[in-house]
């Protein structure tokens, strides 16, 4: 009777450990900024509503360096930088980069961090899982803590197809618990590294959204004289190839 | 011949009446002297406000306006009128004008590199600027020039809370970032030109000033955020401002015309506490007066009680009695309010004359000069509020004149 | 003879001039009460001249002010040219003094910021009398008690005499069907006083002027052709002189 309780015993804990396993085996495998290439560059088209487009170039060079390219005719020669934590605005009429804050959304909701920086099996812990099914089949409700005080979004509500580990949305929340930014999948890429479509919400200027369709993907490593802050000769020839 | 009765009344006592023209005189000195600084401080404060770069009045797409009256509220509101050219020679045309010049409202972030501050900042037309006498006082380097700077050629006038923060003098270049007209970031690189002070601490903690070229440069923009209007007389505003809603009206987009009060509801506001202040110490002066007077015109019955009962007892009415009575008070009120009104100009000249240094109101920079403003009226109706008053304290002696019994006060001793 | 001011002698009335009708007065002070008149009834012809004696407290005083308008009866009435004045309200009290009657009290009762002329002048003052006209009776008023030298003093500067004497101006120079003079001489010696009487008597004679004088003195009693006698509240004797 004794050994029968051990076992049982042993065997729960053996399956809720199995069970937690395979939490964090779904996230890793769901993980929509894991199986981004480490270095690529992107072209985006993004939209809001019945405003005219812009068009963006993102090169990444590694999990930390990420440049945008603003393509509009009158924005040529501007560019975001994100290094580390930090973010600068890159300006012709500006002979210095100008800090900005890392929240700072590039057009309308959109954020560089939401699009391709976060990791969220490596930066966030599992706090609840439920699963809810759904007419696309089951889905699965991640309810993530950010492993580092300091991150911008404590909390992250990631939503992912049970059975496919795709992405469904991610609602990210502040530190306070204010919900800041939802994020819809809507189309994958062919070979499903990166969300082709995307929706972004922003939730705190009364749900202004956001699409941004990548118009053009290709892995590809970016010259690091791309991020560097002081020297502009790699950005510009961006603007003037050939030159 | 009661009015010489009563005049010649007062010199019965003389100490007396000598007392009661001082309480009078330094009654009338004190509200007029205080009258004097709180018109002073209404005409200086709505002259910091209206010269600080409001103006008189505004001229605004009134879809703007209808979001924000203020114009430092409107910081976040993209430029909305369109060919302000025009619209500045219209107005400029107009009777009572002195000047018009283009403001373009915008908020940003300004850096040097290791340093940034938050800021709030105007783009102007120094040269209509100057003409309205809207000029901020510059504490080092120098105003904007009036020609429109080049590209590469910005500069910026710092305040000098700004230009501490960012340990910014004439001459270095600093970026001012902000967002353009249509949403996207921009910056430019700016020169220095000057710091200035606006008076309050918290405005030279944010403000810039630019050329309206480079605030259009910077925003991406041609449009102004509105017209700014000074007239020739501030006693003007609102019959220039029905002009030139006149004059708008057909301008392609609906325009507002607004004046400074509704732009600066705060000045409303200490002027409500300044007259409520100032009728609060009238008030408490004009009790003192009347109890004082009254007190001695009824000593003064009580001494005359004979002399009453004899004018009864030949055929004075009671009405005419009482009628005396008002007629010292009011000879009380005319010579206490002539020795009032020479001490209250003795004394405005000594003080406008010495120039006497105030230190700064709350959140200023500057000291303030302690200064009155009086006008002739204003020695007129503080006669004639003295004479109400002192008619109010000829009550008491007034009723126990007319309830005098003839016989007892005949035999009154 | 000292010339009158008067420009004729009072008209002829039928009936008394001036009447006292079972008159009563009752001073009221706190719990206390005084008779000071008791059921008094008196006749006063057009052009008499009568005085009222008695020792203090007689009631003369209480008398002359009831009969002068000054005061209210308890019970009975005042009558003047046969209209009574008892009860009236005190604007008709107030015009008959104006009007009709001339007062001289005991201690002068001058007003003191006002001269001699001024005080005389008072009264046709308030009768309404133009400037000019007031002038020139004022003057002749005072040249006929004898200060026509004296007209621009004030009271202060005046001798006791002096100032009875612009007291009797005042009581005259309106013309005054009757003149009611409470103790004239009791502040004045005895030949100033004596002046005074001889005045009185002569304007009596001469202008036909009613005069009801009460006093204590004798020289006064012995000089007037009729003597009323008081004591106690009531009339104790009423003597008449011939001529």
């Amino acid at each position: 009777m004794r050994f029968f309780a051990c076992t049982l015993v042993v065997a729960s804990l053996l399956a809720a450990g199995t069970a937690g396993q395979d939490q964090e085996a779904l996230l890793r495998r769901s993980d929509v900024g894991a199986f981004v290439p480490g270095t690529f560059r992107a072209r985006l088209t993004l939209s809001r509503g019945a405003e005219v487009a812009t068009d963006v170039e993102i090169w990444r060079g590694g999990a930390d360096r990420t440049l945008l390219r603003f393509l509009a005719e009158k924005e040529r020669g501007k560019f975001l930088l994100r290094r580390g934590s930090d973010l600068w605005l890159l300006v012709p009429t500006a002979s210095k980069p100008v800090r900005l804050g890392p929240s700072h959304r590039i057009y309308g909701a959109a954020t560089i961090d939401v699009l391709f920086t976060l990791r969220l099996a490596d930066d966030y812990r599992i706090e609840s899982v439920e699963s809810t099914p759904s007419a696309e089949g089951p889905l699965t409700t991640f309810e993530l803590r950010a492993r580092d005080d300091a991150r911008q979004y404590a909390q992250v509500r990631y939503v992912v197809h049970t059975a496919t580990a795709m992405p469904v949305s991610a609602l990210y929340r502040l530190r306070s618990g204010r919900e800041a930014t939802l994020v819809r999948f809507k189309e994958w890429s062919a070979d499903q590294r990166y969300a082709r479509l995307v929706e972004v919400v922003d939730l705190l200027r009364k749900g202004a959204a956001t699409r941004i369709e990548v118009t053009a993907f290709d892995e590809r490593s970016a010259p690091d004289g791309l991020f560097d802050l002081g020297d502009h000769t790699a950005r510009r020839a961006l603007d003037h190839p050939g030159r | 011949m009661l009015v010489l009765v009563a005049l010649r009344n007062l010199s019965r006592n003389r100490r007396r009446t000598a007392l009661s023209v001082l309480v009078i005189a330094f009654g009338t000195a004190g509200v007029l002297l205080t009258l004097g600084f709180v018109r002073y401080s209404f005409a200086g404060l709505s002259g910091a406000i209206i010269q600080g770069g409001l103006g008189h009045l505004e001229i605004a797409p009134r879809a703007d306006t209808e979001q924000a009256a203020g114009l430092m509220d409107r910081s976040g509101i993209p430029p909305g009128l369109d060919d302000w050219r025009t619209l500045r020679d219209v107005v400029e045309g107009r009777a009572g004008v002195l000047a018009a010049g283009a403001a373009i409202q915008f908020a940003g972030v300004a850096t040097n590199g290791d340093r940034s501050g938050a800021v709030l900042g105007v783009g102007i037309e120094p040269d209509r600027v100057r003409r309205m006498g809207m000029t901020v006082k510059v504490r080092s380097g120098n105003r904007l020039p009036d020609t429109p700077p080049a590209a590469g050629d910005d500069r910026v006038l710092l305040g000098l809370g700004l230009a501490r923060t960012l340990d910014a003098a004439p001459g270095d270049v600093i970026v001012l970032m902000g967002a353009t007209a249509d949403g996207t970031l921009n910056a430019l690189d700016l020169t220095v030109a000057g710091v200035f002070t606006s008076g309050f601490q918290d405005l030279d903690a944010r403000l810039v000033q630019v050329h309206v070229t480079t605030a259009g440069r910077l925003l991406a923009t041609d449009k102004a955020s509105s017209l700014i209007v000074t007239l020739n007389d501030t006693n003007t505003t609102a019959q220039v401002a029905a002009d030139l809603e006149q004059a708008v009206s057909g301008f392609p987009v609906p325009l507002s015309v607004v004046d400074w009060e509704t732009r600066a509801p705060f000045y409303r506001q200490v002027r409500g506490l300044y007259v409520g202040v100032f009728l609060f110490l009238g008030s408490i002066i004009g009790v003192l007066v009347l109890l004082s007077i009254s007190n001695t015109l009824l000593m003064s019955v009580l001494e005359r009680v004979r002399e009453f009962g004899t004018l009864l007892a030949i055929g004075t009415s009671r009405a005419q009695l009482a009628g005396l009575m008002v007629l010292e008070a009011l000879w009380l009120a005319v010579l206490g309010s002539l020795v009032g009104g020479v001490i209250t100009l003795a004394l405005s000249v000594v003080i406008n004359t010495l120039q006497i240094e105030m230190p700064p109101p709350p959140a200023a920079v500057d000291p303030i000069t302690l200064s009155l403003l009086i006008r002739p009226s204003d020695f007129l109706w503080m006669a004639l509020f003295m004479a109400t008053l002192l008619v109010l304290a000829a009550v008491p002696p007034m009723l126990r004149v007319l309830r005098l019994q003839v016989v007892e006060a005949l035999g009154h001793v | 003879m000292i010339s009158s001011p008067l420009s004729a002698p009072a008209p002829v009335v039928n009936g008394p001039l001036l009447e006292a009708v079972s008159l009563s007065r009752v001073y009221r002070r706190g719990h206390e009460s005084v008779e000071a008149l008791r059921d008094v009834t008196l006749s006063i012809g057009a052009g008499e001249f009568v005085v009222l004696a008695g020792p203090s407290g007689s009631g003369k005083s209480t008398l002359l002010n009831l009969m002068g308008g000054l005061d209210r009866p308890d019970t009975g009435d005042v009558r003047f040219a046969g209209r009574s004045i008892g009860h009236a309200p005190e604007g008709e009290r107030i015009a008959l003094r104006r009007h009709q009657l001339g007062f001289i009290f005991q201690a002068f009762n001058l007003v003191p910021v006002l001269s001699a002329f001024e005080n005389v002048e008072y009264g046709l003052w308030l009768a309404g009398m133009p400037r000019a006209e007031r002038r020139e009776r004022v003057e002749r008023a005072l040249e006929s008690v004898g200060l026509g030298g004296r007209m621009s003093h004030r009271p202060d500067h005046l001798s006791g005499g002096e100032r009875q004497r612009v007291a009797l101006a005042r009581a005259l120079v309106h013309a005054p069907r009757a003149v009611l003079a409470d103790e004239p001489t009791a502040s004045l010696d005895s030949g100033t006083g004596a002046a005074i009487v001889s005045l009185l008597v002569e304007l009596n004679r001469t202008q036909g002027t009613t005069f009801l004088v009460a006093t204590h003195d004798a020289a006064i009693a012995d000089r007037a052709p009729r003597v009323v006698r008081l004591a106690d509240g009531r009339i104790i004797a009423d003597e008449r002189r011939r001529a």
